[in-house]
């Protein structure tokens, strides 16, 4: 069976999965309605997006010098950077700087899921949690996340009560409501918390002129897993520079917009390990936060997507996934469609930027070519016609 | 697919006469400075639904259905042949749409040409599929064939073959000099037989609404009319995909597509008005099912 059979195989199953539907029918047209009330009210933010795009054009025409700027920057402040060139040179890393460190913790990240960071620590024997409720819930399915933000969109309360109840052992009688379903995970993922030996992010924006990275959030976890355990490692790719902490913030305003949760209960800017000067007025570090604390840049096929004519626009992505509920196709296969880590219309580009343009064309072939998604994306990718001429690709291939 | 439109300009075996059918009890002029170009995409529906639904009917026939969708693609042409029988109530659909743009024109004081077997398809279904190769062939025909009649301006009927001919031909013929707009833009209606008040919802084409950004002039068309327009959330420039596009590589999930946008629509009105023709044979498919109707707005004009 080739790829997109497999997808298609894949879809049609999902097609009968009733469960699924109404989880995406409840939740979908909602989010659409409130991102465009709330652009409507804002006009500030379409602006501030106009600004994001040319940032992430600037980065993008001279991305070593700025990936040489988050090292030296990160370095400044007693941070240690990485670069990694593929996946497997993330997870060497990653390998190296955790040690024998055994109980690790999550935050969500996109990154980890395409290189596989939770499947490989769990492999060699660590102890690995996702703090994220959403991305928890994907780890005990065993899936992948369905959506760049909510991970967990196409399951009901129903199916999350069942997976609680049969993979945590958590006691549920099975009329919870989803207040009362958090409060009993709380418990459960507060001890994690405090016994985890390494916390691993994602990051949202990197700054070069301080080498802070910038996370947003609604939970709370992410805040934990940067701060109680003693070492922290952020991965991100490297199209997640930009020049500036200002910058940077501007990203994280319009990626929340633009997904639907402004604002963002949490802005954590972090700018390396933890220190006090408080005694003896010398810097140490780790005073409350992690002392230790790492970046892995990972490029795994973005430098050559920039010099590819086709995919370079899709660098600019911030991950809001308004392009993904905007989706004729995606309202209705979520992130079924779109590629193995990725999803919907920015999923076909990040699938053929990181996985290879043949997976990329493959996956063209369920686009509409509707256009919606060029409506949705806020800094103006050609999600449509991007994803056209991989189907012209798809042909020739 | 691409070596069939290569060879005879259709996508799918058709008869000789089927795209200029229609305009035989007309007697337009062959050659003008403006000409009225259909792009035959009306005509073809009938033959093109006849092929999805055998490929929606295979897609069924088993678990692994796109298994048997594969094979079912690949059939050889003579056997396409026999599995493509148009349902005479669409084709006779097609003519009445088509007569009545022509009308629609005409009382407008338009004067214009008609190609007749020149007629033939715009490529459009290549070019969505990513056959650039083959579609650059077939546009280049298809414009030479255009020239001929000494056209400098082009009428469409559809939003497809309006945006390939508007946005894409001059990008891959050397010297595209024709002007191109859709009837919805050229036409005007009077205030005769009014409609007083008839709730109808509109149904933008993805296409005319975001490619083409021609969204008023169905409105105001239909307001003038009498109608009483009711607009969905999702209508203008964030209208709703029918499904159609992918109907042929996957038809049961064009199907829950349109069942989406049918669904949304109903609920505001019971009279869906379209302006494509593959948006109005993918809503018209299950509107019975939601109590609605289906219509292309040429014949609510």
């Amino acid at each position: 069976m080739d790829y997109l059979e497999k997808i298609i195989v894949d879809i049609s199953e999902t097609l009968k999965n009733k469960d699924f539907k109404e989880a995406l029918e409840s939740s979908v047209p909602m989010s659409e309605k409130r991102v465009l009330d709330f652009l409507n009210a804002h006009s500030e933010i379409p602006k501030l997006a106009k600004e994001v795009e040319e940032i992430k054009n600037k980065v993008l025409s001279n991305i070593d010098y700025y990936i040489d700027r988050v090292m030296e920057s990160l370095k400044f402040i007693n941070g240690n950077p990485h670069y990694a060139e593929t996946k497997d040179d993330a997870l060497d890393l990653l390998d190296k700087i955790i040690g024998e460190k055994k109980k690790i913790i999550l935050s969500k990240s996109m990154v980890a899921e395409e290189v596989g960071v939770r499947e490989h620590l769990e492999e060699i024997g660590k102890e690995v949690w996702e703090t994220d409720l959403g991305q928890l819930l994907i780890q005990l399915e065993k899936g992948k996340p369905m959506h760049a933000i909510a991970p967990a969109i196409h399951m009901t309360v129903n199916d999350v009560i069942k997976l609680v109840k049969s993979k945590l052992n958590i006691e549920l009688k099975g009329d919870e409501n989803p207040q009362q379903i958090v409060a009993k995970i709380r418990p459960f993922l507060r001890e994690k918390f405090i016994n985890a030996d390494a916390g691993i992010s994602g990051a949202n924006a990197i700054s070069a002129d301080s080498g802070s990275i910038f996370l947003i959030e609604n939970e709370g976890n992410i805040r934990l897993v940067t701060t109680l355990p003693p070492l922290h490692v952020a991965i991100a790719g490297i199209e997640k520079i930009v020049p500036t902490l200002l910058d940077a913030f501007k990203v994280v305003l319009v990626q929340s917009s633009y997904a639907g949760l402004y604002p963002p209960t949490y802005v954590s800017m972090i700018s390396g390990p933890s220190s006090t000067g408080d005694i003896g007025h010398r810097r140490v570090y780790g005073a409350h936060g992690p002392p230790e604390m790492h970046l892995i840049l990972l490029n795994n096929g973005r430098k050559q997507a920039i010099r590819n004519d086709v995919l370079r626009d899709q660098l600019r992505c911030i991950r809001c996934g308004n392009c993904q509920i905007f989706c004729p196709v995606w309202d209705i296969t979520a992130n079924k469609w779109g590629g193995k880590v990725y999803g919907g219309p920015m999923g076909v580009g990040w699938t053929a930027i990181t996985e290879g343009i043949e997976k990329g064309a493959e996956l063209s072939q369920l686009c509409l070519g509707c256009m919606r998604c060029d409506t949705a994306c806020p800094v103006d990718i050609p999600l449509s016609s991007l994803i056209h001429k991989l189907k012209m690709s798809y042909f020739y291939i | 697919m691409g070596e069939l439109t290569l060879k005879t300009g259709y996508p799918v075996p058709v008869p000789e006469d089927f795209s200029y059918k229609w305009a035989l009890k007309f007697n337009f002029s062959r050659k003008g400075k403006v000409i009225l170009y259909t792009g035959a995409l009306y005509q073809l529906i009938p033959y093109i639904e006849s092929l999805s639904l055998y490929l929606m009917a295979m897609e069924k026939s088993d678990e692994g259905g796109y298994i048997a969708l594969k094979l079912a693609r690949n059939i050889p042409r003579e056997i396409i042949n026999k599995i493509v029988q148009p349902d005479k109530k669409l084709i006779s659909w097609s003519y009445n749409v088509l007569t009545s743009i022509s009308n629609l024109l005409m009382k407008s004081g338009i004067d214009f040409a008609y190609l007749y077997e020149n007629d033939i398809y715009s490529g459009v279904l290549l070019y969505d599929m990513g056959d650039e190769n083959r579609f650059k062939l077939h546009a280049n025909k298809v414009f030479k064939l255009i020239k001929q009649s000494n056209a400098e301006k082009i009428i469409t009927v559809d939003p497809h073959t309006t945006n390939i001919l508007k946005n894409v031909y001059p990008k891959y013929i050397d010297g595209f000099d024709i002007e191109v707009n859709s009837y919805l833009e050229l036409i005007d209606v009077n205030g005769e037989n009014k409609v007083n008040g008839y709730p109808v919802v509109i149904h933008d084409s993805c296409i005319y609404a975001r490619g083409l950004s021609l969204i008023d002039p169905p409105r105001n068309l239909l307001s003038k009319k009498g109608y009483d327009i009711k607009e969905a959330r999702r209508s203008k420039k964030i209208t709703y995909c029918c499904g159609g596009p992918i109907e042929s590589i996957f038809p049961s999930l064009s199907h829950e597509i349109a069942k989406n946008r049918v669904e949304e629509l109903s609920n505001i009105s019971s009279n869906i008005v379209t302006m494509c023709p593959i948006c109005y044979i993918n809503l018209n498919k299950i509107a019975s099912n939601y109590k609605a109707k289906v219509y292309d707005i040429s014949e609510m004009l």
